[in-house]
């Protein structure tokens, strides 16, 4: 007579000897999985340390000055040239704009001549007015009040305008590239590739007071990463826990499901169980 | 008359042959002529530039024979029963169902969207990449040999006959419908983006008419066409994001001959900056419109959980965990099983299977990293993120002909996955819920005429959603993996390894699964509408959408042992069975 209980069963509860191995086999690949995958990222997490790039450090030895409006030549440059570094990267649209103002406003002061400022009002307006435009062509579009065709064109039409316009923003600023940007860095040709395209003409037309707090956050938020020595570590190029996670893991997830078809294969000839 | 009968099925299977043979040559000669008839339009059309704004010709053409290719290969080895519908008359090959398996697998969000997620999200996406591919592992360990063993054909099947319950197979077949919907709004985003790079039109349209060719073309072959299509859906797909990969590192003067490792010194290039181009003939390389490859250092790009890009450590364990067992509670993954001969088949499949996701997972960061140094300008405009593998060829000015390969096999990386789930979909209506359980004495043909209908109003709905743009394809795709993780996983993980498991606690915990879901879509869909419920802070981290399963997998398993545990035990004949044919013990 058989009862309820004579079939129970459970992966923990092996009731013979095939069943055992079954068990192992599946336990352990399960705990080489969780380890390698999850267990990295947790070591990353204890050993990690907020660790700041070279530009955070130097904008918070200069931004002070730049506010009480007390900054040396250098000083300028130095803030100009740390804002320039987070601007390269992505940003969220609101902090951009903080930053765009920011550096648009100590770039007018450091050109100095107020004739050539003047320059560069009259360079930055059309820009910024074409810029405005187009993002009103988008909200356009977004609301549904112009067709797609008319916003395709039109927003290639102003772009066109507005590659023009930045192309000769640029010639104009390549002119004080001596006083904008220190000799030597590094990132020079980078910053004057970056620095008519984030110019606005709102910074100059209705400046308003540098809000530090904010920018600070900024520069802190983009500027500070989680570091430690697997993160700094070069692996065949790669920083080597990028390669471990991108590329590693995959190559043992494969190795193991190998392993754990192979073992069964062999375990299921073993206890003539093959189907 | 042994000898006689196996001269019989020799000659069977050579005449079965010779027919696959011509209907593949016929396929072979309609694509040649299309080839021949648009080659000189398609010379003419190679010079264009543009990433938006008008009709691109050569990829038009590339992608139209494609599709006609799919359908062709639909028709020809279209569905002529039930068996054939939903199991492919269960004759598909270890390989043969492991590049399926990788087709059904590399969707829209593998092929878009994973590179779309690092380039926004930066080592937060590899999320992603793990989760989508380690959970195979648990798959294989767990399910993969033991559900061929069972022999049923869907997920409800099983859910329904393991813990002897009309409602619930009613009710998991709704939840693989709700799954494969969810599932698919990704897909259908993925659909509409490309059809709107190539033919130059508005989202809404191209969202129509791209899913309006993944529904007829599932509607006309069913799951025999549909495995077919996958192998030949995954060649294209694979060689379509490959080449690209070795153009674009050899161009940009990286190792170019393994790509997939080969990027590692691009991803060390974002971290430390490209102060100055590097040189070809004597000229700093550039994007295609002349932007040069500089840029500031952004390790923000690989360290892991950077602040800045609003992600945490908990948000990269919570996806990475959700996506993993979701994998193998996924239907319309699951499914794959019971198209192999034997379980030894099953497991083989799965290994298979991962290995050739595992091709396209290991290239899909090299977009990544390409993307963001050749679209860090300014100037290049806002991007759909989600489109940056197919804008990352063409910012790298990779041959137009090669970008419209590229989408072609964005295009069929979606149309694999959406006619896969389609199909599971219409199982669960058509076999699960009318057949099962409504009409028994349903006849084959009007359990085919159903599924076809069950596959028109799913196709309805999922165009619905995805022209409301809800999130990056990746992360919708992301929401299908945690629904099915909180339901259908801990049924099928102690349906399987645990005789005690009974159908009280199985409806207990289905039922906590259902309502995480719901308590997490309903914060969700509020707080888009910018309805803040009570809690939402809260609500919104850690039951985020993307990855609730985190928490509400593991509370419906405990629900699921502990109400098993004090409630009516499983009865005698199930737990033999699972003893003795799952388990074979």
């Amino acid at each position: 007579m058989e009862t309820n209980n004579d079939y129970n069963f459970s992966i923990f509860k092996p009731v013979n000897e095939y069943s055992r191995r079954n068990r192992n086999i599946i336990l352990s690949i399960i705990l080489i999985w969780a380890l390698c995958v999850f267990g990295f990222q947790f070591l990353l997490l204890i050993l990690e340390k907020p660790t700041p790039e070279k530009a955070l450090t130097v904008y918070e030895s200069v931004a002070d000055h730049v506010k009480s409006g007390e900054a040396t030549v250098e000083e300028k440059q130095a803030y100009t040239g740390s804002l320039l570094m987070v601007l390269g990267k992505t940003l969220k649209p609101d902090a951009r704009i903080k930053l765009d103002n920011a550096l648009t406003a100590t770039v007018y002061d450091l050109i100095g001549d107020s004739s050539e400022q003047e320059i560069l009002k009259e360079k930055l307006i059309p820009l910024s007015e074409k810029r405005a435009e187009l993002v009103a062509l988008k909200a356009a579009w977004d609301e549904k009040s112009i067709t797609y065709v008319e916003y395709k064109n039109g927003s290639m039409a102003l772009n066109a305008q507005i590659m023009s316009l930045k192309d000769d923003l640029g010639h104009f600023l390549k002119k004080f590239e001596n006083r904008l940007i220190p000799a030597g860095d590094k990132f020079g040709r980078v910053k004057m590739i970056w620095l008519p395209l984030e110019m606005r003409a709102s910074a100059i037309l209705d400046p308003k007071p540098v809000e530090k707090e904010q920018i600070d956050q900024i520069m802190k938020l983009y500027l500070t990463h989680n570091q430690s020595f697997l993160t700094n570590y070069r692996f065949l190029g790669f920083p080597f826990h990028y390669f471990y996670t991108a590329v590693f893991l995959l190559v043992l997830f494969v190795f193991l499901c190998v392993m754990y078809a192979y073992r069964i294969q062999h375990l299921h000839r073993r206890y003539g169980m093959e189907e | 008359m042994h000898t006689a009968f196996n001269t019989y099925t020799e000659d069977m299977a050579w005449k079965n042959n010779c027919k696959k043979m011509k209907k593949m040559k016929q396929i072979a000669s309609i694509l040649s002529l299309v080839f021949i008839l648009f080659l000189p339009s398609l010379a003419n059309a190679a010079g264009v530039t543009e990433l938006e704004g008008s009709f691109k010709f050569g990829p038009a053409i590339i992608l139209i024979s494609t599709l006609l290719l799919f359908v062709l290969v639909g028709i020809l080895f279209r569905a002529k029963d039930t068996t054939d519908f939903y199991a492919a008359g269960r004759r598909i090959s270890p390989v043969g169902a492991g590049m399926a398996i990788g087709s059904n697998w590399m969707s829209a969000a593998s092929f878009l969207g994973m590179a779309a997620l690092m380039y926004d999200s930066g080592y937060n996406g590899l999320a992603y990449v793990v989760g989508w591919t380690g959970g195979y592992v648990l798959l294989l360990v767990l399910m993969a040999g033991q559900i061929r063993r069972y022999g049923k054909y869907t997920a409800p099947d099983f859910i329904g006959d393991r813990f002897y319950s009309r409602g619930l197979r009613v009710f998991s077949a709704i939840m693989a419908i709700v799954i494969s919907i969810a599932y698919c709004v990704g897909q259908f985003g993925g659909i509409g983006l490309m059809f709107k790079w190539i033919l130059a039109i508005d989202y809404m349209w191209s969202v129509i008419i791209g899913g309006s060719v993944v529904l007829l073309y599932t509607l006309i072959s069913g799951m025999l066409g549909v495995t077919k299509n996958m192998q030949i859906q995954y060649v294209i797909i694979i060689i379509s994001f490959v080449i690209p990969l070795f153009i674009l590192t050899y161009k940009f003067d990286y190792f170019w001959l393994l790509p997939p490792m080969g990027y590692g010194t691009a991803v060390s290039d974002i971290v430390r900056g490209i102060p100055v181009p590097p040189m070809a003939n004597g000229m700093a390389l550039t994007n295609v419109f002349g932007n040069e490859f500089v840029m500031m250092p952004s390790p923000e790009y690989a360290m892991p959980w950077d602040p800045s890009t609003g992600k945490s450590f908990f948000q990269f364990i919570a996806i990475a965990f959700s996506l993993m067992i979701g994998t193998a509670g996924l239907p319309h993954v699951l499914q794959r099983f019971y198209v192999v001969p034997k379980a030894n088949d099953a497991r083989w499949s799965v290994v298979w299977g991962l290995f050739f996701i595992c091709i396209l997972y290991w290239g899909a960061p090299v977009y990544s990293a390409l993307g963001k140094i050749l679209s860090i300008n300014p100037e290049v405009g806002s991007l759909a993120k989600d489109a940056i593998v197919v804008y990352t060829a063409q910012l790298g000015g990779v041959n137009s002909l090669l970008v419209g390969f590229l989408a072609a096999g964005a295009v069929s990386a979606a149309f694999s996955t959406v006619s896969g789930l389609f199909v599971a979909g219409a199982s669960s209506f058509s076999h699960d819920i009318y057949y099962k359980v409504i009409n028994p004495n349903a006849k084959p043909k009007t359990q085919l005429l159903l599924a076809r209908l069950g596959t028109v109003l799913m196709a309805f709905i999922v165009t619905l959603l995805a022209l409301q743009n809800f999130a990056l394809i990746g992360e919708l795709v992301a929401a299908a993996f945690s629904i099915a993780a909180c339901t259908l996983f801990p049924l099928f993980l102690l349906g399987i390894w645990w005789s005690e498991a009974n159908r009280a606690g199985a409806v207990a915990g289905l039922t906590t699964g259902m309502l995480v879901t719901a308590m997490s879509i309903t914060y969700f869909v509020c707080g888009k509408n910018g309805i803040l419920l009570p809690g939402h802070e809260f609500i919104s981290y850690y039951f985020q959408l993307w990855y609730f399963a985190l928490i509400g997998a593991p509370l419906a398993i405990l629900v699921n042992i502990v109400v098993s545990k004090f409630t009516k035990p499983t009865p005698v004949e199930i737990k033999k069975f699972l003893a003795k044919e799952v388990h074979a013990h």
